[in-house]
């Protein structure tokens, strides 16, 4: 318990530093709040109790809306004409399938690489049996609670009593210690760390995800996760639960376990440096990606000024940049096979339900684009390896609007090249379901391209405007957390949103036309001061 | 030409850092800076170079008998550690910063590429190396040469010199000695040997306020003692 109020606390006390730090940069509360404050540790114990309050209560918000969005609203949605003891089946199939197997092999604590566990053990020197039980207990009691108040709410929706409900998620919880210790004695015996097995994990989350809601769709598919609800199963999944516990409690090698996952052993490295090498790997190059082939090097030859480090810049760096690029092609690839293997299997339903999608959900286009636009990638690499030192130089700061244009030109084109596969992965979709070419498949690619360019600019905007990066890559400023959270929240919205595709494409337009301008306008006239290293 | 500092305060919320800085520097002379850690020498550098708005005084240039308020481009400023784009070669890049200060320079001024490289000795298969191969010395010549470039009035250097080995270190020391003519070089320093050893005067930043050494203490044993005493606050005394 020590050792978890220790990392808590130091933890906290980063959070509310940051907050104070960046709360004083605003206008007005700058002159209210002097810089004394960082020395006030009442206050400061005031807001961290304010902080763990809101997580807290984050914590909560999570399970309710994975509760019901994620196991209660497909069963409305596509299983309404069931029978009651069918939903609460379904129901318990679904959570079995997800909550036990899914998460059981993708999120395992015990040999999970994290920057939390580095710091704590190789840095602070916490011993390893201390900080993973510590870790361990807390993170099985929180799941216990935060699930349980959401789980008694829906319980009566899918006419479930709370003593069933409470038994459903204390079986939950102890299979899922359960799998902690299958993940360790996996590890013990072959060496491997499942976790980090990414094809594996990912296999696992899609395959449970189309067996968790198969049955909705193929009554013929049984509901097999509902034996969770017998209690004999829960009686051995309880009892395998404990004997894990047991056995994590006593166990003697977590030194080895937790060396796995934190693989840079080195005693003179500082936290700084720790936090550091995390974030930098991210952006981090080889020499050999530096070459530039003979094709580049003639095309660099005539560029000018900003044109021709732009040029090598993008040149040099095509791997790191191209990386996300090509992760996001290959998703939209998956989902261009998923969704043909969906029409193959539901085709009927489906053919029907897509001139209504055509009709009035383009919105969902947005948080796809959201999601599969790159920015924070490219901006993040431009700023580790090009403008943290030339932003040194007062020139190059003048000059912001300059290489913001260059850039933005870059950023739009490799971003049209993800919308253009999203809408093309669209239109085969579409026309293999039967649906003939309409005005609304054009609308579909002039709103795809129109948010790509509005993505871009976004992104870009946002790092010439608030340059949320630090020198060591690693606190990011919360304005340009909160600025990106609010448009990750419009885009949510866009989820349930129903509106007519023409004009949904005209407002999209009408919007990116308008952010550009404006990105444009606040670039030229702010950049020059906004732009620099914090 | 002269720099002309007329009362220049700063203060960080309650804190005063410079409180009045007055000191007049001149053409010709290499200025050394001495100040306990804390004492604003960087402070004072960010002022001069319009990285940080000063709260009072002004900084002015006075050139053939016109003075004029130190504008950001008169300045060049050179970081104890050099930031360079490691991802360029130094080619590309001393490529890149002509055109971008092309349009400051006189067209006389500006000498191909490699003319530069010549005068700071760095060999034709360096100069087509990656800065991120360059060792630290070979980063400072880059950068000294960009002033080499933009000839800027004034040059301020942080705390130059003190990682070099002797060989770099005399190869800059020569350097400089040959920009004074035409520059008023600034550079802030810990070690007072190598203030002694270069500088034409020292200027002590003692409690927000710049003052003078002596040119003749300079030159005597008893410098570093004098220095020291002045560099003192009371408080140490009484805790001696």
């Amino acid at each position: 318990m020590k050792t978890f109020n220790t990392m808590m606390a130091i933890q906290t006390s980063i959070y509310v530093n940051m907050i104070l730090f960046y709360v004083r940069k605003l206008p007005f509360l700058r002159k209210l709040i002097k810089e004394s404050v960082f020395a006030k540790t009442g206050l400061k114990r005031g807001i961290s109790l304010l902080v763990h309050l809101i997580v807290l209560l984050g914590h909560f918000a999570l399970s309710f809306a994975y509760v019901w969005m994620v196991l209660y609203l497909p069963i409305i949605r596509f299983g309404h004409d069931l029978a009651e003891e069918r939903q609460l089946a379904q129901f318990a199939h679904e959570f079995a399938v997800i909550s036990f197997i899914v998460a059981g092999v993708s999120s395992a604590a015990i040999l999970e690489p994290k920057r939390g566990k580095y710091i704590a053990v190789k840095l602070m020197r916490m011993s390893p049996a201390g900080y993973m039980k510590a870790t361990l207990s807390h993170k099985y009691a929180l799941f216990f609670i935060r699930l349980l108040p959401a789980m008694l709410w829906v319980g009566p929706l899918v006419g479930a009593s709370p003593w069933t409900m409470a038994l459903l998620v204390l079986t939950a919880t102890m299979s899922r210690v359960f799998w902690e210790y299958v993940h360790l004695k996996w590890f013990e015996k072959t060496g491997a760390v499942l976790v980090k097995q990414v094809g594996l994990v990912w296999a696992v989350i899609i395959i449970g995800f189309i067996a968790a809601y198969l049955p909705l769709f193929r009554p013929e598919v049984p509901a097999f996760g509902e034996v969770v609800l017998l209690w004999p199963v829960q009686c051995v999944l309880i009892a395998a639960g404990f004997f894990a516990a047991v056995y994590l409690a006593r166990y003697s090698g977590y030194r080895t376990a937790v060396d796995a996952a934190t693989k840079r052993d080195d005693p003179f490295l500082d936290m700084r440096q720790a936090v550091q090498n995390a974030n930098q790997s991210s952006v981090k190059m080889n020499e050999s990606d530096y070459e530039l082939n003979d094709a580049d090097s003639e095309k660099m030859r005539s560029g000018n000024g900003y044109r021709y480090l732009n040029g090598l810049f993008f040149a040099r760096h095509r791997k790191l940049i191209r990386r996300p690029l090509n992760i996001r092609l290959a998703v939209i690839g998956g989902l261009l096979v998923a969704g043909l293997a969906a029409i193959y299997l539901f085709g009927s339903e489906l053919s029907g339900m897509l001139p209504g999608l055509l009709e009035t959900r383009l919105p969902l286009l947005v948080i796809a684009m959201f999601y599969l636009s790159t920015g924070e990638k490219v901006t993040r690499a431009m700023f580790y390896h090009c403008d943290m030192s030339l932003l040194r130089y007062r020139v190059y700061r003048n000059a912001a609007f300059t290489h913001f244009l260059l850039r933005l030109e870059r950023l739009v084109v490799q971003n049209a090249v993800v919308a253009a596969a999203l809408a093309a992965a669209l239109t085969v979709v579409c026309v293999w379901a039967g649906g003939a070419w309409n005005g609304n498949i054009l609308l579909i690619w002039i709103s795809a391209l129109a948010l790509s360019v509005f993505f871009s600019v976004h992104h870009l905007f946002l790092y010439y405007l608030l340059q949320p990066y630090t020198t060591e890559l690693n606190i990011r400023n919360p304005i340009f957390t909160v600025a990106n959270s609010i448009l990750g929240g419009l885009s949510g919205i866009c989820l349930i949103i129903r509106v007519p595709s023409l004009i949904f494409t005209i407002v999209v337009a009408g919007l990116t036309i308008l952010y550009l301008l404006l990105a444009l306008v606040l670039v030229r006239k702010y950049a020059t001061r906004t732009f620099r290293v914090k | 030409m002269r720099l002309k500092l007329e009362g220049i305060e700063k203060r960080f919320d309650a804190k005063e850092v410079l409180r009045g800085v007055d000191y007049t520097f001149e053409q010709g002379k290499i200025y050394g800076l001495l100040g306990r850690n804390g004492a604003g020498k960087t402070t004072l550098f960010n002022c001069l170079s319009g990285e940080m708005k000063m709260d009072g005084g002004s900084a002015l240039l006075e050139d053939n008998g016109v003075t004029r308020p130190l504008a950001e481009e008169d300045v060049g400023y050179v970081y104890s550690t050099p930031i360079l784009p490691e991802f360029l070669t130094g080619y590309e890049f001393l490529r890149f910063f002509i055109d971008i200060n092309r349009e400051r320079m006189k067209p006389d001024e500006v000498r191909p590429i490699d003319d530069y490289f010549e005068l700071m000795s760095i060999t034709r298969e360096d100069r087509h190396r990656l800065i991120k191969s360059y060792s630290h010395g070979m980063k400072n010549k880059m950068q000294m040469l960009l002033f080499l470039i933009t000839k800027p009035p004034v040059i301020l250097l942080d705390e130059p010199l003190t990682s070099f080995d002797v060989v770099v270190a005399l190869e800059m020391k020569n350097l400089l000695r040959q920009m004074k003519a035409d520059h008023i070089l600034i550079f802030s320093t810990h070690i007072l040997q190598l203030a002694a050893d270069l500088c034409d005067e020292l200027v002590v930043l003692h409690h927000g306020k710049l003052s003078s050494v002596p040119l003749d203490l300079l030159q005597s044993p008893e410098m570093e003692q004098s220095v020291i005493k002045l560099l003192k606050d009371e408080r140490d005394d009484e805790n001696l």
